[in-house]
């Protein structure tokens, strides 16, 4: 029951975005504005990286006591969506804004560094979602934890990668900045404390 | 962006069909048009009907008496090249664009702008100009007879769309303020009201209120440059820089201030809000210019709004948006990489 909960969630905007599109097209609605390319853009990078940063939520908040350990094998499923709003993003940005030619993405990616720095993170998401499975966690035995570790510098590039592309206006900005901050902040803390009381 | 989903999702469902406009009226003129070319005819004679209205405006506040009838007296476009372009329907022209004091998402304008309340309005004039002080909005409008100007608007964030004002070229304004001759500047000041502009309070803006735009003299004389306080036949809606408005249709969109109180004649040039908020970006000229990037993203094209999702595409982007032939005069000589 819960799982068919979580699942629904993770592609509920999708479905909707969907829904807008397909309305949008063929009953003459204007449900997505007069830019639907970018908002369906800008809808799936953020899904992304909402769901990205639950992620990374997840255990800092259960060891606080705030969630149920039961959330802990959520991590996974949220994780492979994240990566999938991402990589639809991606798409879109090269549909839209490059239209698949391979010069206009290389001046894209010298000219306008948050595209190259989104690209950094994109190819690990998908590292981190093509060893999303228990196969891979035997195979990579030790390697695996390391390999998941990236998930912050993947949190890191995405802040930039949002934070360079604000025009004057830092609200959206402050709360994911708060939201990595303590997520990262938290594990740093343990480690510190840890190699402290192991010394 | 997301957290407002669920409640545009409500909105979604209470939109019925009749409230989009139909696609085929705009087109419509433009035929009317193509045709009149074709058989050697004055199109301005089988225009004068034909101002580009919305059946209704919800969102403007209703405006004083003067106006409603100078508005309803307005001449449609005179230009037949501009007057047969495809306009955007009204809905997107007063739903999606970018004015700050409400808000910095395209939505905000339209959805926070109803506690503004315009009139009665005047404008604040100051500097080097004879008839310094406070002019109610009807003594500067009143004597001139409005015309409607189609322009493409092109925004500095690369998508641009084709509006029917209804105003006054500045010109005659500025004419009857009757400027020193020292006076080689002007400088636009909106309106500060936090208590009306949401915007206004947010505590994470870079941006200095009130928000500051300016001209060169001889680019606020240009018959392009436009005083408009209507637009689709009626009177500017809050979200489109009520009541009264700048309209450069060569340069970039946020070179036409909204909603201004002040004028200041001057021999120094302005410094302008997006100038102050990142210089390395901004600049005070701000023509549209294809072969000067945006630090950001390429000026080369633009997304000609509304196309749809399956109709997004880029158009090349015209030097001077493409009113070249008229404008590019007031810029010979001048390194337009260096005076961007």
């Amino acid at each position: 029951m819960q799982r068919v909960f979580v699942y629904f969630t993770l592609l509920s905007p999708s479905a909707l975005l969907g829904l807008g599109i397909w309305s949008d097209a063929f009953r003459s609605t204007f449900y997505l504005g007069a830019d639907p390319a970018e908002y369906v853009l800008e809808t799936l990078g953020q899904t992304a990286a909402i769901l990205f940063l639950i992620t990374l939520l997840i255990s800092p908040l259960r060891r606080l006591g705030l969630v149920s350990s039961a959330l802990l094998r959520f991590r996974r499923p949220i994780g492979v969506a994240s990566f999938f709003y991402a990589l639809a993003h991606a798409f879109l940005f090269a549909q839209f804004y490059v239209g698949w030619s391979a010069s206009a993405l290389g001046s894209e990616l010298l000219e306008r560094p948050y595209v190259s720095v989104g690209a950094i993170a994109l190819i690990l998401m998908s590292l981190l979602a093509i060893t999303s499975n228990s196969a891979s966690v035997k195979i990579l035995a030790q390697r695996w934890r390391l390999l998941h570790r990236s998930t912050y510098l993947v949190a890191i590039l995405f802040l930039i990668h949002y934070l360079w592309q604000v025009r004057s206006d830092y609200s959206e900005f402050a709360v994911f900045l708060i939201v990595v901050l303590f997520a990262l902040g938290e594990r740093l803390w343990r480690f510190l404390r840890h190699s402290v009381v192991q010394r | 962006m997301w957290g407002k989903e669920a409640g545009e999702m409500a909105s979604w469902k209470t939109m019925r069909e009749s409230d989009v406009t139909d696609p085929s009226w705009f087109y419509s003129r433009r035929s009317v048009i193509k045709s009149a070319l074709a058989l050697g005819l004055s199109p301005q004679a089988l225009l004068a009907a034909e101002l580009h209205r919305a059946e209704s405006l919800p969102e403007t506040k209703t405006p004083p008496a003067w106006l409603a009838s100078q508005l309803k007296a307005a001449l449609p476009e005179a230009n037949a090249a501009r007057a047969s372009e495809e306009v955007a329907p009204f809905e997107i022209v007063a739903g999606y664009n970018n004015f700050y004091e409400f808000g910095t998402d395209k939505r905000d304008p339209k959805a926070q702008s109803g506690d503004f309340n315009p009139w009665p309005w005047s404008i604040e004039v100051e500097g080097a100009v004879e008839k310094r002080g406070l002019h109610p909005l009807e003594s500067l409008i009143s004597d001139h007879q409005i015309e409607e100007r189609i322009y493409r608007l092109r925004c500095v964030e690369a998508w641009s769309m084709v509006i029917p004002w209804l105003g006054i070229p500045l010109r005659s304004v500025i004419e009857r303020l009757k400027p020193a001759s020292d006076a080689r500047y002007i400088r636009f000041e909106s309106v500060m009201r936090p208590e009306e502009m949401p915007g206004q309070r947010s505590y994470f803006g870079s941006i200095d209120y009130p928000y500051v735009e300016g001209l060169r003299m001889d680019e606020a004389m240009h018959p392009l440059t436009f005083l408009a306080v209507g637009v689709y036949g009626q009177a500017l809606p809050n979200q489109n820089g009520a009541p009264v408005r700048l309209v450069v249709p060569w340069k970039y969109g946020f070179k036409s201030i909204k909603s201004i109180a002040k004028i200041t004649f001057t021999n120094k040039q302005p410094k302008t809000t997006w100038e102050l908020t990142n210089a390395r970006e901004y600049g005070f000229y701000a023509n549209v210019n294809p072969q000067v990037s945006h630090p950001r993203w390429s000026q080369a094209s633009e997304r000609r709004l509304p196309g749809g999702f399956f109709g997004a595409k880029r158009q090349p982007t015209l030097m001077f948006n493409g009113y070249g032939d008229e404008v590019a005069s007031l810029y010979q000589g001048m390194n337009l990489r260096k005076y961007f």
